[in-house]
């Protein structure tokens, strides 16, 4: 028997009046631009990075598989002990970021501010070409690890929420208007309400950006890659690589040095994904790196994860995965560059 | 998918709707929710699927045969063989029990396999390293099927019932398929009796105003307890200081471990009232389970009310069938002792599961020896209630800690001096106090909280949910997972 009256069906009104009414005076403020709290995964961290007070000593910067493949805690304190002083480590891990936009986030955020004492960008042959998408199998994700649902959820309901029109933004920015704000907000907010007005310009802009950096890439490149993708490396003059060179200019002006890594993958995709570009990335990209005297270290490989069991999907490391990466990372390279030796495990 | 996701409101959304259009037809309606069940089973992996089934349809076979063969011993001893009321068993035989043994070796087997392989394999190649003999374990590195843990103890719970004659066998096969995959409980509980689930089926479902209305409210408040609380400690207190007990200190260390008792707390019993309350919205009852436990005042009230539906389940099959009271004290004892070392061990392939879950055992055997009870006094009662908080809090350390070292640098983390974490923010002592106000009051007055925002308009309610819903998206960027999904 289903015996729901017309007061069940005001609490259903109420739902859809408050999200509409919410909707409408938060976009009309722009509230709705400001993002939640993610965790370091979303490129409104720029801002998050450019409102803190102090600079870090070691910034890492790179893709998602930056966000979900180092962990700054652990980093931060696996190197303050190598080093045995406190040194602080941030992680800006952008979901989506490609050539272009690391050359923006570089010019735009880095460079004004850059860390004290070193960089660490995670490039990937990703970030300079393109592919044509087929339909394909899908990559299910492990469903003993943790965070096995973590990225991939944050990727449907980005997806569910446009489908909707971006309708329950305005219900997720009550919660950052400057009276309600919540230990959630994220910095992006604090900075928003410090600069006034300039935000909804600012936060337009960079939601525009990051849209669009993330409709390039597609969600599906995160799960569904067909194994027979044509992969195609940029032409010289292609936008990839006119912000690579810039990208490498800008680097120039930078106080501190520079270090360059790939990410772990696992081995199938390497073998099935990367046998055109990979060569092409390590032909021409590499040694334009190390000609304006960058190091570049490949983490394919042991001590790296090469187990799949490690990784949540084929290009995303889970939670064992990341704190293995870190570990490894601090130890056969960040901590040696940072005492001014040559890392043992100096690689391409 | 997990609950507090978008995905999951539009699939609950469709599943609801689909649902109740159907409600007058019975086989209708079954077969929508066990395909809505394996859907979403189906989400996490499809690839266990295949699993689920097997288990269903091995304890569909047995369970027929099982009552074949009971009714079968009650004619040849001259009983009706139309008595299927589930009274008295038939009499015992081989048959009977090889066909409860296969249940339970077939169950047990696939659970045992998935979740124990390498861990025993890894134990067992150190133990002969340890006799210097060199033994390369053989690690198969295999998934652990999300909520295998739960639908095996679900169905084992059916064959034993069967067995024993408590219950006639299931004869349609939709019905059973969906009491073993019903998607609100499937992936962490409530472990829900075949008793009481198989016969709310084939009923019209009901669902009136203030059902719904409840219902309502209490999956929105258990979103409350796993997003806003448990999430929110997890990451921010929880799971700073169990990376780095030393960063705390003292009385900060203290409130780090109270946090994770509310954090576990928050998000198994904000899971299970989701689950409740999706199930209620379906019509269907899955009773209770949790209440209130930190409420307890002796171990033995704490786990009547600490997931009440795993205890249950432990006593009635485990605890009972090794003897339970009957043989002495010290028999009672090893049974108490036998039952909680492999309640612990249920929850993951681990010695710290094996000794919390011993520590327990402990605190039980000590409840029996000492005789304890519920003080007459209110001062009484919440100092006990004090205490044996603490002495769960202890157990905790145990369950959350990845090994010995770790718990031991937790517990002397205590004795340290204050440090200088950043992890107590304003809103962690403001989100610490919210945990303990709403756990601590007596049911009825929370009941009385419940029914006066139940009363409040319709509209009212609404934009009310609507405001939570956008906190959750807030604060759901912290992206932490259900704790018992590892389970």
């Amino acid at each position: 028997m289903f015996s729901l009256t017309l007061r069940q069906a005001t609490v259903v009104l109420g739902f859809v009046l408050a999200t509409w009414a919410a909707d409408v005076t938060m976009r009309a403020q722009g509230y709705t631009l400001l993002e939640p709290y993610r965790n370091e995964k979303r490129a409104e961290r720029v801002f998050a990075y450019l409102s803190r007070p102090e600079t870090e000593d070691v910034l890492l910067v790179g893709s998602s598989r930056v966000a979900g493949g180092f962990d700054a805690r652990l980093v931060q304190r696996l190197l303050s002990a190598e080093r045995q002083q406190q040194t602080s480590v941030y992680k800006l891990g952008v979901a989506g970021l490609r050539s272009v936009y690391l050359a923006e986030l570089l010019r735009d955020a880095i460079v004004k501010r850059p860390p004290q004492e070193r960089l660490v960008i995670a490039l990937e042959p990703r970030f300079f070409c393109t592919a044509v998408r087929r339909t394909g199998r899908r990559d299910a994700p492990r469903a003993d690890d943790a965070d096995a649902d973590a990225l991939r959820g944050e990727w449907e309901g980005e997806a569910l929420a446009d489908a909707f029109g971006r309708r329950f933004d305005g219900l997720a920015a009550l919660w950052n208007l400057p009276w309600v704000r919540t230990a959630a907000s994220s910095d992006l907010t604090t900075f928003m309400h410090a600069h006034g007005g300039e935000h909804q310009a600012v936060a337009a802009r960079r939601a525009e950006d990051e849209r669009a950096a993330r409709n390039r890439v597609g969600r599906r490149d995160l799960f569904d890659l067909p194994p027979n993708m044509e992969w195609q490396w940029p032409a010289p003059d292609a936008d990839e690589m006119v912000a690579f060179r810039l990208m490498l200019d800008l680097l120039d002006a930078l106080p501190c040095p520079v270090t360059f890594v790939r990410m772990p993958l696992t081995p199938g995709f390497n073998e099935e994904h990367m046998p055109v570009v990979s060569p092409r990335f390590l032909a021409e990209i590499v040694p334009a790196l190390e000609a304006r005297g960058h190091d570049f270290y490949d983490l394919q490989g042991a001590p790296y994860p090469t187990d799949d069991r490690y990784y949540f999907s084929r290009t995303h490391l889970n939670r064992s995965g990341c704190e293995q990466t870190s570990a490894a990372f601090v130890s056969d390279v960040l901590a040696p560059l940072m005492r001014g030796v040559t890392p043992p495990a100096a690689q391409r | 998918m997990l609950f507090n996701t978008q995905p999951f409101a539009v699939f609950f959304l469709t599943v609801f709707v689909g649902y109740w259009l159907l409600r007058r037809t019975s086989t209708a309606r079954v077969l929508w929710l066990l395909a809505a069940s394996y859907f979403f089973y189906g989400w996490w992996d499809w690839r266990f699927l295949g699993l689920i089934v097997f288990s269903t349809g091995l304890d569909y076979t047995i369970g027929l045969k099982l009552d074949r063969s009971r009714h079968a011993g009650d004619s040849s001893a001259g009983g009706s063989p139309d008595s299927s009321a589930g009274g008295t068993a038939g009499p015992p035989d081989r048959g009977r029990k090889r066909l409860l043994i296969l249940s339970l070796v077939g169950n047990l087997g696939v659970l045992g396999f998935f979740k124990y392989w390498d861990f025993f394999a890894a134990e067992l190649a150190t133990g002969l390293a340890a006799f210097g003999i060199e033994a390369q374990p053989m690690l198969l590195h295999l998934i652990l099927p999300v909520g295998i843990s739960f639908y095996t103890f679900q169905t084992l719970s059916y064959t034993l019932d069967v067995y024993h004659g408590h219950m006639p066998a299931e004869r349609s096969l939709a019905r059973f398929a969906l009491f073993v995959a019903f998607f609100p409980q499937l992936v962490a509980g409530p472990i829900v009796r075949a008793s009481h689930f198989l016969p709310q089926i084939p009923k019209t479902p009901r669902l009136d105003g203030p059902g719904f209305e409840r219902a309502l409210a209490l999956i929105f408040w258990g979103l409350v307890k796993k997003v806003v609380i448990a999430d929110y400690l997890g990451a921010t207190l929880v799971d700073p200081f169990w990376d780095q007990p030393d960063d705390f200190g003292g009385s900060l260390s203290l409130l780090a471990v109270y946090g994770y008792a509310f954090q576990i707390y928050g998000d198994f019993s904000g899971y299970s009232d989701i689950a409740i309350g999706s199930a209620a919205l379906l019509g269907f009852d899955l009773g209770e389970n949790f209440h209130a436990p930190y409420r307890s005042c002796h171990p033995r009230e704490f786990w009547g009310r600490w997931h009440i539906s795993l205890s249950s389940w432990l006593r009635d099959y485990l605890y009972i069938s090794l003897g339970g009271n009957r043989g002495g004290m010290s028999k009672m004892y090893r049974n108490l002792m036998l039952t909680m070392l492999l309640g612990g061990l249920w929850h993951g392939a681990s010695w710290m599961f094996v000794a919390w879950g011993l520590f327990h055992g402990l605190l039980l055997v000590a409840d029996r020896m000492l005789g304890l009870r519920i003080p007459e006094t209110a001062t009484g009662r919440w100092f006990a209630r004090a205490v044996m908080f603490q002495f769960t809090c202890l157990g905790w350390i145990l369950f959350r800690s990845a090994d010995g070292a770790t718990a031991w640098a937790v517990l002397t983390s205590f004795l340290a001096p204050l440090g200088d974490t950043d992890a107590f923010s304003t809103y962690v002592p403001a989100v610490l106090v919210l945990a303990v106000l709403t756990h601590m009051p007596s049911m009825a007055f929370k009941t009385r909280l419940r029914d006066a925002f139940t009363a409040l308009p319709g509209l009212v309610q609404g934009a009310a949910y609507a405001v939570l819903v956008g906190l959750f998206m807030q604060v759901s960027g912290l992206d932490v997972p259900f704790i018992y999904f590892q389970f």
